[in-house]
Order: C-alpha cells, then structure tokens, then sequence
C-alpha cells in the first residue's frame, strides 16, 4: 500500500498541487466576496469550495488517467488493483473532504458567529454530500468504461438520486445524525462494493460501456426502473392508467439506448449490389 | 573465402574461420572472443550456431569458456598449433579446389600453378597435405 | 528462474484470442514470438504483464502465481511500444517515476545511454521520432533491470540502422544482466541473429517451438525443372524460397540420399547446389507451412 500511494502521489503531484491551489482560489473567492457583501456568514463555505475545486479536478484527472492508458500501465505495476483504487480514494476524496473541513471549522472559530452549532452542523452535512457523490462517482468509474460514459452515467444518476433522496432527507430531517451517518454508511459501502469490483477490472473492457459482464443487464434495468420510477413520482398526484402507460415512453427509449451501448448489437445492414 | 565451401554447416564455417585466425595469428593466445550472442549479431549467424561452434572449438582445445567472464583463446603448446595450421591449410585447398573446378581449371593446371609457387626444388612438400 | 506460462485463455469482447497459451521462458533467453498480425501476440504480452485478466490459467514466477503477487511486479517490465502514457513524459521525468516503481532501477546506466544515443532529456516522447521513441522504450524495459522484458514489435517500422543499434543493446544487456527477453515480430528472419528459439502463435495459441538446428543436412539447390508442373516431391521434402518460371531455389532442411537421387533423374534441366546461409538454415528449420505463411506476408508489404 505504501508503495501505491508513493508511487501515485509521484505521479500525480503535479495535477494534485494544480488542484490544491484551484481549490484556494476558490476559497479565497468565497472569502472575499462573503467579506465585500458583508455576509460573514457565509465565509464559513470557504472550505467546501476549496474541497470542491479539488473533487472537480481530482475526476478530471481521473478520466486523464485512463485515455493516457496511466491506469493500463499501474495494472502492470508492483500494486495491486484494489491498492490503486484505495489510493485514489485517500488522495482523491479523503484528503480533500478533510482538508476543506479544517479549513471550516478554522474559519468558523475566526468568524464566530453567534449560533456556533448550525454553520458546523450545515458544513458536515455538505462534506458528507461530497463523500456520498464521491462513493457514486467512484462505482461508476469503476464500472464504466469510456469517459463520457462515465460522466453522462453520473450525471444521470445524481439526477435520479434527488427525489428519493430528497424525500428520505425529509423524512428524517429531524433527527439529524440518523441522516449524516445513514449516508455515510450508505456511501462507505458503496466504496467498498466498487472496491471488489475495481480488483476484476482488465485493461481490455476500456471501450466497453460495463466492463463487468455481469453488469451488463442491471444497469439497462437500472436505468429503465429510475427513470420510470421519477415519472411516475413526480406525476404522484394524477395516477392513473394513461399517465402509467404513457409514463413508459422515455423509461424505454432510455434504456433502448443504453442497451445499444452495452451490448453493441450489430445492425447488418446491406445493399442489393 | 568462407561461401565458397559448400556442404559444410555454418558452425564448421565458423569453427574454421576462428581456427585460421588463431593460426595465422591474427588471435593470440587468451584473447578473449565476442559472446555467443554478439558473435552472432557481428557474423548474421544464429546464437544456437554460434553457440554450436564455440562448443566444438572448446573440444579441440581451442578455445576455453571461464564462467562468468567470457571465452578466450587457449594458451596452446606448438604441437596443437602445427596441427591446426595443417589442417587449415587442408581446408584452403579444399575450397581452392572446388572453386576451380566450377572455373573449369584442370588438375595438371592446378598443380602446376602450385609447383610455380612453391619454386625450383621443392617440389615433394605438396604431396603430404 | 523461470516464468512458466499455463494455459492461459482469454476472450476479447466475447471473442476467443488466446485458447490455453503454455511455454516457459528461462533465465538469460531471447525467444521470439512470432505471429501474423492479430494473432493475439498483443494480448498474450498484456496478460502476462498484469494489464490483462485472463479467463483461465495461471502464470508462475519462481512458486509464486505472479499475477496475485504484486512485490514481484518489478521483476517483468512491459509497455506497449506505442501507446502508452510514458510518451506524455521526458525522459527526465520518467526517470523519477521508474525510479520508484522498479526497485534495480540503473539510474546511471539509463543517463548514459540517453546521452550515448543523443536523446533530448527534456523533451516528451511523444515528440520523438518513431526510431527514437523505440530506441527510447528499449533503454527503459532494460535500465528497470528487470528480470523479464517484453518487447513487442521493438524493430516494427525502423530503418536498418537504427535496428542494428537496438538488437546490440538488446544483445549487451540480455549478455550482461542474463535478462530474459520475450521480443514479438510479424517478421520471422528479422529475429534470426538474435533468439535462441522460436515460438509460432497460430490459431490462438502457440502452435509449435522451433530451435534452429545447423545441420550437415541443410542443403539450398537452384534448379530448373522440365515438365509443366513443379515435381511434386519438392514441394514435400523442402522449403521453396524463390521461384521464377521453372527455376527454383529450394532449401531442404533434410537432405537425404533419396532426394539426391531424384534431383539425378530427367525432370530437371539443371541442378546447382547453393552455399546456404544463417537466413536459409533459419527459414529451414520452421516448417514448411510457417515458411510459406512468411512468403505471403512478405508479399503483403
């Protein structure tokens, strides 16, 4: 393991320095414009910019990583699959989450506000957010193969993810710590769910859309069933038959088009000569 | 000279190529001779020919291989000196010959161009090789 | 030390490209691998490098299953010549990298042949020329000073002399480490002055060994026959290597007297025995369907 992390942050250090100092710029952004506003409040996000900025840059070049075939020459290389994915968590998500969180909490000890409780309160929320978006973004790196897969995959499914998540959050609002540590729980296994996945990734799968065969199935399912399933919620108040037919249409064109991809059926098409 | 010899396997080209030189004393004794491997980039020989010829070389003490630093030379005595130049000599005519007669030289030709070499009076030393 | 390779299976995007792959390379050999292009020559040196999970087999190190042993990943260097993400560096940054991935890295044996051969420290890969970036990849796979360096089509596109420089490095350092190398070609008589054996990959997996034997019975004839069609027997007993009309240059890998007898008779107009050479014996000793399968890729380019 020691060996991964000397050997990524090597590689590495370049673009992680180039995101530590995108992440102060935006920090110091923040700052100022909470300072010229006269909102002191709000200078407490200065962190959760700077963690931003970094978690941007840090999938960037991610997606760098793997169309430089960096990530096909680590297979080759004295780590381990899972070592590579661990090591990319730690200074990729970990690092930047907690360093953005010092930065905060620094910056609320300098500010003090009067309510010392709900800045603190709101900046874990937000960090724990990162950590989940992060979990998410890191199983469909990991199961994903082109990069604009990757990314449209994310972007659809951070989308779908709002209602229901939404939704619980309201549910359980009330008791704050049951929703910080169910998310954290919930992104914590989902990082080591794409961890054991990460360890059966081939150099081969990298054009493929799910580069695990097994794969392949739910994720057309998974996109048919949460597409399908936003229709019908957000058109709760109006069910009934036509709206559960008619609801059908986009579920299937989206994953019709997801199936395309995934399985790359060969249309023959020919000319009479 | 070596292509002219036909029939006869590389490694045995190499073998004599090498034999010559140390007779003619172009390779002294406990000089040190090219690893198989670059013998073989410098001649456009294949390593396992190389490989073949240094063997056989090492049986007639020729040459000797010194694990871990590379093959030399023998240090001979005189005796395996005339008989290698001997034999050398033997394969010269050998290819001499077979060259002329693809010429269409004639024998007689042949030894009288040998007996002109050789000059007046010594005419026997031919018959011995 | 050896690197056993054990019926190593693996499909492509549901295609079959390796079916139970098995050889062994030892310590101090140059073994060629050679293969029409696509026959997975690619895949197999992917596989064995860890970039590549294979569906079925193993591949041992010394008792250990070296893909699952990662502290033996110094041992075996490999990247594709062309595409791979050390062209986005300089040389001088890649030293830094290899430095801590490969433990024996020779910092200064590296330094020195960069400069030997007037390579541009500073400069990326990328901007090499395809000579340069080979002779480049080369000084790499060995100043790793790994046991095992996989060189896929290193020749592949090069101008004579620039592939008399990279086979002397390859044969200095293969002559001063006991370095195993595994070196890929399309171009079988390309490896004739550098390997010690041949293997053949065909039909998905490696279909036969060949050593060069130098025999007494390799003998190259130049022959010109009467009747309409080549005498069968020819075609049987010997490798044909050029033919024009009725004149022919066969080799035959094992000269017997009854071919002698044959060649006697009244099918040929004239008979000429050829001295053979290292490139003759070579081809020789592959059979006969390896030779002609080389005449037609050579008729190809």
């Amino acid at each position: 393991m020691k060996q991964a992390l000397t050997l990524y942050t090597r590689i590495k250090r370049k673009q992680m320095f180039l995101a530590l100092i995108l992440g102060i710029l935006l920090m110091l952004l923040q700052l100022g414009s909470s300072f010229w506003q006269d909102k002191l409040p709000e200078s407490i996000y200065s962190g959760v910019a700077l963690t931003a900025g970094w978690l941007l840059l840090g999938f960037v070049s991610l997606l760098n990583d793997q169309s430089r075939r960096l990530d096909t020459w680590l297979y080759t290389q004295r780590i381990s699959r899972g070592q590579l994915f661990l090591t990319r968590v730690l200074l990729l998500v970990v690092v930047p989450i907690i360093i953005g969180l010092m930065v905060n909490v620094a910056v609320v000890l300098c500010v003090h506000p009067m309510d010392l409780w709900k800045p603190l309160e709101n900046i874990i929320e937000v960090c724990i957010g990162f950590y989940f978006f992060a979990s998410i973004s890191a199983l469909i790196y990991t199961v994903i193969g082109p990069s604009w897969m990757k990314v449209a995959g994310i972007i659809f499914t951070l989308f779908m993810a709002v209602t229901p998540m939404t939704y619980i959050e309201s549910k359980l609002n009330n008791i704050w710590w049951l929703d910080f540590t169910s998310t954290f729980i919930l992104a914590t296994v989902l990082f080591a769910f794409s961890y054991s996945l990460s360890k059966k990734i081939s150099a081969d799968t990298v054009d493929e859309a799910v580069r695990i065969k097994a794969f392949r199935w739910p994720v057309v399912l998974f996109v048919f069933l949460s597409s399908y399933l936003m229709i019908l919620s957000n058109n709760f108040s109006t069910l009934n038959i036509k709206v559960v037919i008619g609801s059908l249409i986009i579920p299937l064109i989206a994953s019709g088009i997801t199936f395309t991809f995934v399985f790359k059926p060969t249309f023959k098409i020919t000319w009479d000569r | 000279m070596a292509q002219i010899q036909r029939n006869q396997p590389l490694y045995e080209k190499l073998m004599w190529r090498i034999k010559s030189q140390v007779a003619s004393g172009a390779l002294s004794a406990g000089e040190k001779l090219p690893s198989v491997r670059e013998m073989a980039l410098i001649e456009g020989l294949n390593p396992n020919t190389v490989a073949k010829a240094y063997k056989g070389l090492e049986t007639q003490n020729v040459i000797e291989t010194v694990a871990g630093k590379g093959t030399f030379i023998r240090l001979n005595d005189d005796n395996i000196v005339d008989e290698r130049l001997i034999e050398t000599i033997h394969q010269q005519i050998r290819e001499v010959v077979i060259e002329a007669k693809r010429a269409s030289i004639s024998s007689q030709q042949l030894h009288d161009w040998i007996d002109f070499a050789y000059g007046p009076g010594e005419k026997d030393g031919e018959e011995k090789l | 030390m050896t690197l056993v390779i054990e019926n190593i299976s693996k499909k492509i995007q549901d295609k079959q490209v390796l079916k139970n792959v098995s050889f062994e390379l030892n310590k101090g050999e140059i073994v060629g691998l050679i293969g029409r292009n696509g026959a997975g020559k690619t895949t197999l040196f992917g596989t064995i490098s860890g970039e590549l999970i294979p569906d079925f087999g193993r591949i041992g190190l010394d008792n250990f299953d070296y893909l699952k042993t990662t502290k033996l990943h110094d041992q075996l260097f490999y990247v594709n010549m062309t595409e791979n993400w050390l062209t986005y560096y300089s040389p001088l940054k890649i030293k830094d990298i290899l430095k801590i991935a490969y433990r024996n890295f020779d910092e200064e044996w590296y330094d020195s042949e960069i400069k030997r051969f007037g390579l541009n420290n500073n400069k990326r890969i990328r901007t090499y020329s395809k000579g340069m970036r080979a002779l480049f990849m080369i000084i790499a796979s060995f100043a790793s000073r790994a046991q095992y360096v996989l060189l896929d089509e290193p020749l592949d596109g090069l101008d004579v002399l620039i592939r008399d420089q990279v086979k002397q490095l390859i044969v200095t350092q293969v002559t001063n480490q006991q370095t195993t190398v595994l070196i890929a070609s399309h171009n079988l008589v390309e490896l004739n002055t550098l390997v010690d054996r041949i293997l053949l990959i065909k039909n998905k997996t490696i279909d036969r060994t060949f050593t060069v034997e130098d025999n007494k019975n390799v003998k190259k004839y130049q022959l010109a026959f009467i009747g309409e069609e080549l005498p069968e027997f020819l075609r049987d007993s010997g490798t044909i290597i050029a033919q024009t009309g009725h004149v022919v240059t066969i080799v035959f890998n094992d000269f017997t007297e009854d071919i002698g007898i044959k060649l006697a008779g009244q099918e040929f107009k004239f008979v000429e025995e050829l001295p053979t050479s290292s490139e003759d014996v070579f081809r020789a000793s592959f059979a006969e369907e390896a030779a002609i399968w080389q005449q037609e890729l050579e008729a190809q380019v």
